[in-house]
């Protein structure tokens, strides 16, 4: 396909906020885990991903739609603004358009309000409603253009993607910013924990003890164009190659075991990026560490690029920002393409005999990789999978 | 011709009554009763209509793509109280429900179907959004995209006030590219007009383009009940409703600001 480039992106989460601080975080093998004490969620049974600044309130414009979650978004959005401002000489705002993906948007306010007094006077339009994180990301971008938010559970990041890459390629917007957000929310947390998917202790991604997902909260942005303007900024070409979206038709939490859903879509990214397998360099898993969910993801690694691309989940670092995932290791994935540099599977001491795919335990150097894929599965077998590439 | 053809529409009033015409048969059959158990009324009509559109008959390769501005809100109103107690307990079931795309996923499972799914939420320009996103996806070359919107009366959220949405509905489309077989109409055309609103006319806009018919803003379902996905309602039944061939101009102010603006043309039939 055309590939669409992208001129900026960013990433909030337990590991910082900023692409410098995941950079480093991610170097060191500093998970951003926190296993004592929380303070979204005080008491938590398990260790959480938390975003540990503070976060600071939207512009008074905004106010009314304030929420944990809408914050988050805005801070994600935050670093893109000087980039988008200088954007607009080109690119004027009725042809730049919002995509956001959430899972739970205010969700996290709305039970603070229903502890407090049942959620009496609480604005459930603003502050609650999904589409209103996408009313946050169009009025703090300026963007005039087409604004909505795509919510299919842990893929909506990279659902977002795919909906403004077709906005772009159908020609109703020049520039789309896709954001991404969730934050941490005690329904998503006793609900994993109901399902028997939480590990007490820290995430073990492709561990042949792991145990289960410990959840964790960040937002990310990219900004994907039409086409990439004159004045570069020096750095190099990023751009959206491919992607592939399917259902695994199989189950409402269970990922098919053998990995056929995943394999399809990670083949359908390849196929529209025009591209073979083995252009491919990296993976960033969704590995949940859920005992399931990593192995079905292994063998449609090695059914769709064979079992010597270098893989790894980033979750051990950051936990399972659900809504957020996708976007935030989509600007994982970036990093990797312009470092030339492969981030570690962090968890994994003992490696799961049944995953035959390559999990890298260390970071490893990859000297003029083009093409990385990053892969987010979710409820409804709401399977995707982004192939990113880079020119230099 | 420009746009792209309409061949199956459905939509359900209440759980039960169709937007227009008789009942259709049950669904036994194809929802399973142990799947009936399990699910919310929203996912159950969604269900219904997606079948009922034709479903069933479309491409492998046919995205659905759902639009609903409150998703599972009762579901989540379920779920707050049990996260009250010293040792919360939420439910698997009403867990995996809550998602937004919860009615994609049953869809997937039951109709055995491998095409991805997404599902759009805008407040009340929902539908409108997804069909914006169905109409990219038919211009970027998908054989043919489903549509289906809806939202259920909000029972169990209190909170969620002022109560946008007192009835249940829910309606599919099925769209596809061009081609010579039976239709019932035409996605004419679907924009996104920027702009608050000063200077816009729906009358004018309509002349423009040749419709007879305009809903601008619509707020309720046929029979009264306040609801986010009235414009769905509305080409619906502008879509099913017997007559001499016809456009229907929908426009639909965006929370965000700016207007969805759909065309929808309707073939004769009697």
């Amino acid at each position: 396909m055309h590939t669409l480039p992208i001129l900026g992106y960013s990433a909030v989460s337990a590991l910082g906020t900023t692409i410098d601080q995941h950079r480093q975080a991610l170097r060191a093998g500093r998970t951003g885990l926190s296993a004592s004490g929380s303070a979204v969620l005080p008491g938590a049974s398990a260790p959480v991903g938390e975003v540990r600044v503070e976060l600071p309130p939207l512009p008074r414009p905004l106010a009314r739609y304030d929420s944990r979650c809408a914050r988050l978004l805005a801070l994600a959005l935050d670093p893109l603004q000087p980039l988008l401002r200088g954007l607009s000489a080109t690119y004027p705002a009725h042809r730049l358009g919002v995509v956001v993906g959430t899972s739970a948007s205010g969700n996290r306010d709305l039970e603070d309000a229903f502890r407090a007094a049942g959620a009496a006077g609480y604005d459930y339009h603003h502050r609650q409603a999904f589409g209103s994180v996408a009313e946050v990301a169009a009025g703090l971008v300026g963007a005039r253009g087409p604004a909505y938010v795509v919510s299919t559970a842990c893929s909506s990041g990279a659902q977002a993607a795919i909906s403004a890459a077709r906005l772009l390629r159908a020609g109703v917007c020049d520039v789309v910013v896709v954001a991404s957000v969730d934050a941490l929310c005690w329904t998503t947390f006793h609900g994993f924990r109901g399902l028997g998917v939480m590990d007490p202790g820290p995430c073990r991604p492709f561990d042949a003890e792991r145990r289960g997902l410990n959840l964790g909260e960040g937002a990310a942005a990219l900004v994907l164009a039409c086409r990439r303007p004159p004045d570069g900024n020096g750095g190099p070409d990023l751009f959206l190659a491919g992607w592939g979206a399917g259902s695994e038709a199989y189950h409402m939490t269970a990922p098919e075991p053998e990995g056929e859903g995943a394999a399809r879509v990670m083949a359908e990214a390849i196929a529209r990026a025009r591209i073979t397998p083995s252009d491919v360099g990296y993976v960033n898993l969704h590995g949940t560490a859920t005992p399931a969910n990593d192995t079905a993801e292994s063998r449609g690694v090695v059914k769709a690029l064979g079992p010597d691309v270098p893989c790894s989940s980033t979750k051990g670092f950051t936990g399972h920002m659900l809504g957020a995932a996708a976007g935030v290791e989509a600007s994982i994935t970036l990093m990797a393409l312009v470092d030339e540099v492969l981030p570690r599977n962090l968890g994994c001491e003992v490696l799961d005999p049944d995953v035959r795919a390559r999990i890298l335990r260390d970071d490893l150097a990859a000297p003029g990789i083009r093409y990385a894929m990053s892969n987010s599965f979710a409820f409804g077998g709401n399977d995707t999978s982004l192939v990113f590439g880079v020119r230099r | 011709m420009k746009g792209f053809p309409i061949v199956g529409a459905a939509g359900l009033l209440d759980g039960t009554r169709p937007i227009l015409g008789e009942a259709l048969p049950g669904d036994d059959e194809f929802i399973p009763k142990n799947v009936r158990r399990r699910i919310s009324r929203l996912i159950a009509q969604a269900l219904r209509v997606t079948r009922d559109a034709g479903g069933l008959d479309a491409s492998p390769e046919a995205p659905l793509v759902f639009a609903t501005a409150n998703g599972e809100i009762n579901t989540i109103g379920a779920i707050l109280p049990a996260l009250m107690p010293a040792q919360p307990q939420v439910s698997p079931t009403l867990f995996h429900n809550s998602v937004h795309n919860a009615a994609p996923g049953y869809w997937a499972i039951l109709s055995k179907r491998l095409a991805a799914s997404t599902t759009v939420t805008m407040g009340k320009a929902s539908f409108e959004a997804a069909m914006l996103d169905a109409w990219t996806r038919l211009a970027d070359g998908d054989p043919e995209v489903q549509v289906t919107a809806g939202d259920e009366a909000i029972t169990a959220a209190p909170w969620a006030d002022p109560p946008h949405c007192t009835g249940d509905f829910c309606g599919s489309l099925r769209i596809v590219q061009p081609g010579d077989g039976p239709r019932l109409g035409r996605l004419v055309s679907v924009t996104f007009l920027p702009g608050r609103d000063e200077g816009f006319d729906p009358v004018a806009e309509a002349g423009k383009v040749g419709a007879t018919e305009v809903a601008d803003d619509p707020g309720t379902l046929p029979g009264g009940a306040a609801h986010p996905c009235a414009g769905a309602a509305a080409v619906l039944a502008f879509l099913l409703r017997p007559g001499a061939a016809g456009r229907m101009l929908l426009a639909r102010r965006s929370p965000a600001g700016g207007r969805f603006v759909l065309v929808v043309e309707r073939e004769a039939h009697g």
